[in-house]
């Protein structure tokens, strides 16, 4: 029953940006199946100092076309995507041409080997389908160039450790606050 | 002079080119922006003519006259409600925002990388359970210094520009906080107002202590925006409303910066608390006010009277509007 609600924000080939919001609820990482809820969407993120992050490229089915985000995942686990993308179907030929952090596409695994391998066709694939292909190379960014619209998508995660507390040594205790002081009131808790 | 006018409001940022008589959305296909987010601020900065940015529930946006779209911000306030948005007069590039929960967030580079204040407002409060930021001022003499209002918590004041933070409400009759004006004397006196669900408030110690003003004129206790329609102006224009978010409501304007008050000329019953006025320094007699359930009033003569624009939208939080 978990889902996760993409919210992407598409760029047309022409400058145009649509944003329809996508169900997810099936997501593969270089073909195996993992929890959706490992899937968000966050720019800033907590980390172990041992934890190693890889940029990637999500393609996730949508109606008018699958679309292609920059993604990073972090360690074995946490799958950051990013809320910027492009339709495949506006790359087409050109999609071999595309790089993610300089590699390109072609190099790594074309989308349309990703979505046959899921079940799909060309630039449609199931319902609900994110699809992740990552690079063995370690980055905190994700970057896919398209050298023919010269255009580009980045995703670039903020990292702190989890061994850090923003507060320092003086994180103060939750406060409640009244309202009006200078008045009886009921208190509803 | 060319100017757009911007509404903040639960169905997306309306626009209006035409001095408000039309409103008119972005298309959704295009746009860059769902026309149903809930927008609660809107924002513009002298140096950045024909940019807005828009605080919603699905992130933080900048609208650009060169593209006419939206484009996303990547920023750690996706899934909070930014409330309120802020520029440092002198640098647009410094950028905070306050959310509900009661939350500051800093960008010192136009957004690019965040940083979440440590900013220890109220994690509960009265009434209405979460607190949340309900202005951001930069202070008009002392740039490392910016001021907050939260409901329900008080007035905050940071001296580090946004590193600490400090709780200023001695002598509030109420910590439920709107709004600010500053009016700083040329022998070195300040005054500052502080508007609050139980009346107008006055400091004379910059903060140290309030008290609350005795307005006979004011038919209700709530008081919400305030604004001078020049910076450091003795004019102050006041919303009051019989309630949040009410049935009815009205201005107030002073000439001695609080001293003494005047009711405002309204064209058109007022239909709930107006709660937000926009004014811009490209031309101080030109002001927007939007009551939250859809009423926007325009004034030409310094905030002294209002007529009802026609068109009236849904549930507004925010006005202004900016020379493009």
């Amino acid at each position: 029953m978990s889902l996760f609600l993409f919210k992407p924000h598409i760029e047309g080939p022409e400058g145009n940006i649509t944003t329809p919001d996508v169900v997810i609820d099936r997501v593969f990482v270089n073909g195996v199946p993992k929890s959706i809820n490992l899937v968000n969407t966050e720019s800033y993120h907590e980390v172990d100092e041992s934890d190693l992050a890889y940029p990637a490229y999500g393609i996730i089915a949508l109606g008018g076309g699958a679309l292609i985000s920059p993604a990073v995942i972090i360690g074995s686990e946490r799958i950051c995507l990013s809320r910027m993308a492009w339709r495949l179907n506006n790359l087409n030929e050109n999609v071999g041409a595309v790089t993610l952090n300089g590699i390109s596409l072609s190099a790594l695994k074309l989308p349309a080997n990703l979505i046959e391998a899921a079940g799909g066709v060309g630039d449609t694939l199931p319902r609900g389908y994110l699809l992740i292909c990552v690079a063995s190379e370690t980055s905190t960014h994700a970057t896919l160039v398209d050298p023919t619209l010269k255009r580009e998508l980045r995703h670039r995660l903020k990292l702190s450790l989890i061994s850090e507390d923003r507060w320092g040594g003086v994180r103060p205790l939750p406060r409640y606050s009244v309202g009006p002081m200078m008045k009886d009131i009921p208190h509803f808790i | 002079m060319r100017y757009k006018a911007y509404a903040a409001t639960m169905q997306s940022v309306w626009f209006s080119d035409d001095e408000g008589k039309s409103w008119n959305r972005l298309l959704t296909p295009t746009g860059g922006f769902y026309n149903e987010a809930r927008v609660w601020a809107v924002h513009t900065h002298m140096d950045r003519p024909g940019d807005l940015l828009a605080g919603t529930d699905q992130g933080l946006y900048r609208f650009s006259e060169v593209t006419g779209r939206f484009e996303y911000i990547p920023s750690p306030m996706d899934s909070l409600h930014i409330l309120q948005i802020a520029q440092d007069p002198h640098d647009p590039n410094f950028i905070v925002c306050g959310t509900r929960p009661g939350e500051i967030f800093i960008s010192e580079d136009n957004g690019e990388n965040w940083t979440r204040a440590t900013l220890n407002a109220s994690t509960e409060c009265w009434f209405i359970n979460t607190s949340r930021v309900t202005s951001i001022h930069f202070d008009p003499k002392d740039r490392d210094t910016i001021w907050i209002t939260v409901e329900i918590d008080g007035v905050i004041r940071s001296t580090d520009r946004g590193k600490t933070w400090e709780l200023i409400i001695r002598g509030l009759h109420d910590n439920d906080t709107h709004d600010l004006v500053f009016r700083d004397y040329k022998d070195g006196r300040r005054t500052i107002l502080c508007s609050t669900e139980d009346g107008a408030h006055k400091s004379i110690d910059n903060g140290a202590t309030w008290e609350q003003l005795k307005i006979p004129l004011a038919k209700w206790d709530y008081f919400r925006s305030l604004k001078q329609p020049a910076e450091n102006s003795d004019i102050v224009i006041a919303s009051v409303g019989d309630k949040p978010s009410g049935e009815a409501g009205n201005l107030l304007i002073s000439q001695d910066f609080g001293e003494t008050w005047d009711i405002c000329t309204m064209s058109h019953k007022v239909n709930s608390t107006i709660w937000s006025i926009g004014t811009n320094a490209a031309d101080t007699s030109l002001l927007f006010a939007a009551t939250i359930f859809g009423q926007i009033f325009k004034s030409t003569d310094t905030g002294k009277s209002w007529n009802k624009v026609d068109r009236e939208l849904g549930e507004i939080r925010m006005i202004t509007w900016a020379p493009i």
